[in-house]
């Protein structure tokens, strides 16, 4: 098919020129009319996106309704449709998508909902690593702590929100579930996502522990992660906030800056 | 900061550190998953995408027009309080 024509069908599936008039342009009549078979087409790559998006923002189609749900994907669907073959890549630009929606503008989270569920989605299909074994630094001299870089764990995804996105997240996540009220006087929070094996997890941070662990994976030093978190909160625990990103599985490797003799 | 403090600092973070790190050592695996993760397993986890009423509905999009008022419908009436815009 034709470069030209490839483009002006896309356009009709999209809606983006009359699906009927390209249909009549450019379908042959054999017996079903063309555009009712357009139509079909439409319906068919519509439903199916929406549908793909559904399953990656559970929780903003719960918040919002099928029918307002299916409303904000057409808008997305028609102005990006899938850049790659890959369904799974869809939605990146969702979040963004909501927040500059006027429609939603009564829902202010929505949008931060929206990227923690497309981070949840990111960290499901990041590569597989191995948590760093803390054994690994143990064996570092300890002078030489400070100044070591950790590596994080690919599945790691970090989102902050001025909202309480991760308690609206939790509240709504089991449809099974009537969420309890959420007030957002609760303020904002500070989320980790990370999936030390198979099983994405969701932890609630601290604002200075976000803070360290936004430095970290930034290739921050120890030491200069430790500084940005207490010029956050001074009362900032360095030991515990290590040893909790250790066990949960943050980290995937060190670098520790050179040689040294054991 | 002078030399001295930041010397004396970087000691502290070393120290620290130490301890944090012969803590994961001894913690058993995930003990501090237990006290404040949410696992939730991801709906239709391996799932393809199929529509299976596309076909079916072609009137479903055909009447799917933009100009009656659309609102919010959902669980989000459940969220209240606060302003309404972030501080």
């Amino acid at each position: 098919m034709p470069r030209d024509i490839q483009t002006a069908f896309r356009d009709a599936v999209l809606g983006r020129v009359d699906p009927a008039a390209f249909a009549a342009a450019h379908l042959v009549d054999d017996g079903f009319d063309p555009a009712r078979r357009l139509q079909v087409h439409r319906n068919n790559t519509l439903i199916t996106l929406t549908e793909a998006l559904g399953a990656v923002f559970p929780v903003v189609r719960r918040l919002v309704g099928d029918d307002f749900f299916a409303f904000a994907a057409r808008r997305f669907i028609e102005g990006r449709p899938p850049a790659s073959g890959t369904l799974i890549d869809y939605g990146a630009g969702f979040a963004a998508h909501l927040a500059g929606l006027d429609a939603a503008a009564g829902l202010p989270y929505l949008a931060d909902v929206a990227r923690l569920e497309w981070a949840w989605h990111e960290s499901f299909h990041a590569a597989d690593a191995s948590p760093l074994d803390p054994a690994r630094l143990a064996k570092v001299p300890q002078d030489r702590l400070p100044s070591i870089r950790l590596v994080a764990h690919p599945a790691v995804r970090l989102i902050d929100s001025a909202w309480p996105v991760g308690r609206i997240w939790t509240a709504n996540a089991d449809p099974a579930r009537d969420p309890d009220p959420v007030s957002l006087d609760e303020g904002p929070n500070y989320l980790l996502v990370l999936r030390p094996l198979y099983d994405v997890r969701l932890r609630f941070l601290t604002h200075a522990e976000w803070v360290f662990i936004v430095n970290l994976s930034r290739q921050a030093s120890v030491g200069g992660a430790w500084s940005a978190a207490i010029d956050v909160d001074s009362t900032f625990e360095l030991s515990q906030a290590l040893r909790d990103c250790l066990t949960s599985g943050v980290f995937h490797g060190v670098d520790l800056g050179g040689p040294f003799t054991e | 900061m002078s030399l001295k403090t930041s010397a004396k600092s970087s000691a502290l973070v070393a120290a620290a550190m130490a301890v944090g790190i012969s803590g994961a050592m001894v913690a058993p695996a995930g003990a501090a998953d237990m006290e404040k993760c949410y696992g939730v397993a991801k709906a239709g986890k391996n799932d393809c995408q199929t529509a299976t009423s596309s076909c079916a509905g072609t009137a479903r999009m055909d009447h799917q027009k933009d100009a009656f008022i659309l609102v919010p419908a959902g669980t989000c009436d459940k969220i209240a309080g606060g302003n309404t815009s972030p501080m």
